[in-house]
């Protein structure tokens, strides 16, 4: 697999026929398409890949319920859209039953609800859903004991979830592979304009290491989710958002079985949902005028969420909470309501018709589970812009890992490595598992004991995915978000990367100091009750095994 | 004869233990409930009084003017003279000139000599000095500029070391050799040592021992087969080394006394042995001593008592009894003379969030920061900073105490009752994450406190 080596991009006497800046869910999606049908693409990415708004999202590829009842069109195109992406990352996707709990007092009576219900099983089949079914209170609570006694019966609906930060590696490495050069940590920080004021490219700046060079390309898409207003303005084509913020509160292991609703004390739907080794809760959804690049969840919003679900389960307290995501929706200024159609809910715009900078275009808006969508309308607009003629081939060809069932048994035996590791490997990597493990010279093994991250899989990241930094494997990996937040795991993992990454001995310092950094941010919001005691050894394992060599000063 | 007075003492870790040993040593009958493990199991074995912490400006590895190393004893005075909070500087005076820090010196390494000879019993010994630092590598290949240090890591002395040979045994997870000792290389370098050769050495341990951790690790080398197995290894890979060249070890020579290990790897490689220190999530020093300290109060007859203290009771007008839940549930009261509460932080129980608040959770004591402000009656999170390394008031806070360390409501105030002292990490105004004065402060406050409660009681002026 060629992978994302460190390589410096083509000299700009050689341009790129497209320019993607931004490495969310719509940039890979439209990198991948793009290299698919051929053209040469360069796909820039500030930070991870994913840790935008994509990373923050819920990761559920929904299938539209709530466009049902103002454009069904929508749920169908979603539904196909969902069976898709099954199709193209099996391995990456799994099924979440919700559960909805009836409380007496809701305001739809259970019979309308079902009635919409029906209707959305209509179109199940296409993503391979079951249809709903109605529970009387005793079956709703024998799945899902922590239900509220309050409740009379439940429905139950399928839907499905993602690792979104994988779901956006994995679009941005497929494009690698087929010829597109692709980069983390590398930012736009303006745009070249040739004497016709056509956009040319852009200079970008490498925030590893500070180097800055021009990347030139015929087209140059910004998709760059909340920051396109930013970047559009520096292009001189402006694009407003209604920039939404969204939280959610991550438990440090699973606090229910199925997904379960709940509501807002202002009525708004919200859920507690088991995603991969953990439970999310949330979300909130608050018009946001501050920084995006210091995003911070605040008491309030975790208070709000808590309340919410304590009324479908009145024991979510009790469970402690890991840490928190924040994230910003890059909704489309003045796009009215929540419940507008999805085919409304995203625009490409061309700003050489629409604000005079040809050679500039924006893709904005829109939800993860519609991206591929997205991706293909942006990229036929664009093909069309370059004179490419080739048709979109992304719902069929399989993203890496997708071409094949894995089975982790086999895994686990050929590797020597535990079954839940090799699962968790077979879920990220699918037909490239034992390609990740076999790069490894010694048996792999977990560097984090609350969710098996093997040592081999980091390496394989550094080595052939281009990761670039201790804080991405969060991401790219899921490495120190469990209960340990990165106490156990983050000094080792460290070592690792160095080793594969040639790091000199000074760089694995700062590389811990802003990882702990990072974590904290995300620690503290949550910071309450028992918590407190593990942040002791989370405090005690940073700060007391701290180096002299490049040791920040207080 | 008078009765002897009866000190009883909440906690088990350093603090309460130094607290019974020392109240044992004068005289007292001594009763001693913890509930569990607190900090002190957890160590990575160093005995910390006055560490050198890696970027702080006021606490530094050598003087910014003179490029001479710091002592211990230099630190210390530099803690009690401008830490106006810290527990050192409660202890020995505020205003401590010069004379005072050496008078304390004297008093630290009294107490540790006690502790060493009520520990060596059972396997486990403190070696050190406030005058000459002790530099000891962890795992990751950190240097840690230490005072005084347990067997096991106290003999790999990294100033002293001419040449180092860095043990992994293959299968045990660790950082690749390379990179630990590239940082190795680079600490020294910092730390202005002169660059000494270093070399791993992989030793491929027989089948079927256990090599997920090294706490089971050293657990399986508790076991004469699995030791003798190690040394074998040992041997047979030391060929061409040096004589002077120290073996350093991970932290795996033993849950029990790593002495014998020390000493039979030693005789297998002809050269010098010593471990790491533990780095988190290992912490097989710290349950050593936790072992050790079980023993040796068990060796000296404090009484100990396995439960959670709830409460204190008034006999006659004064605090006259500690009230706890044992293990099977049941209330229990042990009648006492003085109580010392050496119950650790939030890891220990000592203090707790509690329905949104943060709360010392046997008295509900007030609680500071090392600056004044007050840490209880509120949410946590209003006690947090933004960045990691900051000084956050909530990894600071504990109770404030007068001269004799009993705690009081206010700083400055009178003491809450006159029998009731405090050691340890529940004391406020420092944070041994960022001070590195862990261990130091729990056996300097908890010999302390002990002689104050049993002075007291003896001058029966409790009341
Ligand atoms: C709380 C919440 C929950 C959600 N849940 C769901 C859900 O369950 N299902 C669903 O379908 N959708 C969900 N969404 C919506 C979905 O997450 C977003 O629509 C989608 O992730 C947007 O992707 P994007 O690529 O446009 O933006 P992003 O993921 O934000 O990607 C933009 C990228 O551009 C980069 N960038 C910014 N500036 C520059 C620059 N100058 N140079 C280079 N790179 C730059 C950023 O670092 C970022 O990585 C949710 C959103 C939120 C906030
Ligand atoms: C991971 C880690 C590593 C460390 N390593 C080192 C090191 O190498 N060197 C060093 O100098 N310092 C180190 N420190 C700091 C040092 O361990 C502590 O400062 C020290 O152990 C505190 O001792 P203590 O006796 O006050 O508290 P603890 O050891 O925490 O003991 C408190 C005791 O009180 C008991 N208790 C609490 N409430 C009650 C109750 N209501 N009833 C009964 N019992 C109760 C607990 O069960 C526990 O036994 C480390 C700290 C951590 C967290």
């Amino acid at each position: 697999m060629s992978g994302v080596p460190p390589r410096t991009p083509p000299v700009s006497s050689d341009p790129f026929d497209v320019l993607v800046v931004g490495g969310g869910i719509n940039g890979a999606g439209v990198a991948r398409d793009l290299a698919l049908r051929g053209a040469r693409v360069a796909l820039v990415e500030k930070r991870e890949f994913g840790s935008g708004t994509s990373w923050a999202s819920s990761g559920m590829i929904h299938g539209g319920l709530r466009y049902l009842q103002h454009d069904p069109e929508v749920t169908l195109h979603s539904c196909v859209d969902s069976g898709h992406i099954q199709r193209i990352a099996p391995h990456l996707i799994f099924r979440i039953p919700f559960l909805m709990p009836i409380f007496p007092d809701d305001p739809l009576g259970a019979e309308i609800v079902e009635i919409g219900l029906e209707m959305y099983d209509r179109y199940q089949p296409f993503k391979g859903g079951r249809p709903h079914t109605r529970l009387s209170t005793a079956q709703a609570r024998r799945l899902e004991p922590g239900l509220s006694d309050r409740i009379e019966g439940a429905f139950t609906l399928d839907e499905w979830g993602i690792d979104a930060a994988r779901l956006c590696a994995a679009n941005a490495l497929d494009a690698a592979e087929r010829g597109a050069f692709v980069r983390t940590h590398t930012e736009l920080v303006a745009f070249l304009k040739d004497d016709s004021g056509r956009v040319c490219g852009a200079r970008v700046r490498d925030r590893v290491t500070g180097d800055e060079r021009r990347i030139e390309a015929r087209e140059t898409l910004n998709a760059t989710g909340p920051w396109v207003a930013r970047v559009s303005e520096l292009a001189g084509a402006p694009v407003r958002l209604r920039p939404g913020k969204g939280i959610h509160v991550v438990f440090e292991r699973r606090v229910s079985n199925l997904a379960v609703y709940a509501k807002g004390i202002d009525g708004r739907d919200m859920f507690t949902f088991p995603h991969e080794q953990n439970s999310m809760a949330g979300t909130t959804d608050d018009d946001f005028y501050g920084d995006l690049d210091r995003l911070e969840v605040t008491p309030d919003e975790v208070a709000y969420v808590l309340q919410a679900m304590e009324r479908s389960l009145p024991g979510i307290r009790e469970h402690r909470i890991a840490h928190a995501i924040a994230g910003v929706r890059p909704t489309l200024y003045g796009f009215g309501s929540y419940e507008d159609e999805l085919s409304r809910d995203y625009a490409v715009f061309d700003h050489g018709e629409r604000d005079g900078v040809p050679g500039f275009w924006t893709l904005a808006g829109g939800k993860l589970a519609a991206y591929r969508l997205m991706a293909e309308d942006a990229t036929d607009q664009l093909c069309a812009a370059l004179g490419i003629d080739a048709s979109c081939r992304t719902h069929e060809t399989p993203l890496p890992g997708g071409e094949a069932p894995v089975d982790p048994a086999e895994v686990s035996r050929r590797f020597g490595v535990g079954l839940p590791a090799a699962i968790r490997v077979g879920f990220r990597h699918g037909a490239r598992a034992s390609q990740v493990l076999a790069a490894s010279v010694a048996p792999p093994r977990p560097v984090c004991v609350c969710e098996p991250v093997l040592d081999a899989e980091l390496r394989h990241a550094a080595r052939a995915e281009g990761l670039r930094t201790l804080e991405d494997a969060c991401l790219r990996v899921r490495l120190g978000i469990g209960a340990c937040q990165g106490a156990g795991c983050g000094a080792r993992a460290a070592a690792t990367l160095a080793n594969t990454l040639d790091w000199p001995a000074d760089r694995v310092g700062a590389e811990l100091a802003r990882f702990v950094d990072a974590r904290w941010r995300a620690i503290a919001p949550v910071l309450a009750g028992d918590h407190i005691a593990a942040l002791e050894v989370h405090r005690a394992a940073f700060l007391g095994a701290r180096g002299f060599a490049g040791a920040e000063e207080f | 004869m008078a009765a002897p007075p009866r000190v009883a003492i909440v906690g088990g870790g350093l603090a309460g233990a130094a607290a019974a040993l020392e109240a044992v040593r004068q005289g007292a009958e001594v009763m001693l409930v913890s509930a569990a493990s607190g900090a002190t199991a957890l160590g990575w074995g160093s005995l910390d009084v006055a560490g050198a912490v890696p970027g702080s400006r006021r606490l530094r590895w050598r003087a910014p003017l003179r490029e001479a190393p710091l002592s211990g004893a230099d630190r210390l005075a530099i803690l009690i003279g401008t830490f106006a909070t810290h527990p050192y500087a409660v202890l020995f005076g505020r205003d401590a000139a010069r004379g005072d820090a050496a008078a304390a010196a004297e008093q630290v390494k009294q107490a540790v000599e006690d502790l060493d000879r009520a520990l060596q019993p059972h396997g486990l010994g403190v070696e050190g000095s406030l005058d000459e630092n002790r530099l000891l590598a962890d795992p990751h290949g950190n240097v840690r500029v230490c005072d005084y240090a347990f067997t096991g890591a106290a003999g790999g002395n990294l100033a002293e070391v001419p040449e180092i040979a860095w043990v992994t045994l293959a299968g045990l997870p660790a950082d690749p050799a390379s990179v630990a000792l590239g940082r190795l290389a680079a600490e020294r370098a910092a730390l202005g040592l002169s660059p000494a050769p270093a070399r791993s050495v992989e030793l491929r341990l027989p089948e079927g021992l256990a090599l997920e951790s090294v706490a089971r690790l050293a657990a399986e080398l508790d076991r004469p087969d699995a030791l003798a197995a190690l040394c074998q290894v040992a041997k047979e890979a030391r060929a061409g080394s040096s004589a002077g060249r120290m073996w350093l070890f991970p932290p795996v020579l033993g849950l029990e006394s790593p002495a014998p290990k020390l000493a039979a790897l030693r005789e297998s490689v002809g050269s010098p042995v010593a471990e790491t220190l533990a780095a988190v999530p290992d912490a097989t020093p710290g349950y050593r001593l936790q072992r050790a300290l079980a023993a040796a109060l068990d060796a000296a007859g404090v009484r100990r008592y396995a439960g959670r203290a709830t409460n204190l009771a008034v006999r006659e007008g004064r605090i006259g009894a500690l009230g706890y839940t044992n293990e099977q549930g049941d209330a229990v009261e042990i009648d006492a003379d003085a109580v010392v509460l050496a119950t650790g932080r939030f890891l220990a129980g000592g203090l707790r969030e509690e329905g949104g608040v943060v709360a010392e959770s046997i008295l509900g004591l007030p609680l500071y920061d090392g600056k004044g402000a007050r840490v209880d009656g509120r949410p946590a999170q209003a006690s947090v900073r933004r960045r990691y390394l900051d000084a956050h008031p909530l990894f600071g806070a504990g109770v404030v105490t007068d001269a004799r360390l009993r705690p009081v409501n206010a700083p400055g105030g009178p003491p809450v009752a006159p029998n009731v002292f405090a050691a340890g990490d529940l004391l406020t105004g420092f944070d041994a994450a960022r001070d590195r004065t862990g261990l130091g402060v729990a056996l300097m406050t908890g010999v302390a406190a002990a002689r104050n409660a049993v002075q007291g009681a003896k001058r029966g002026g409790l009341s």
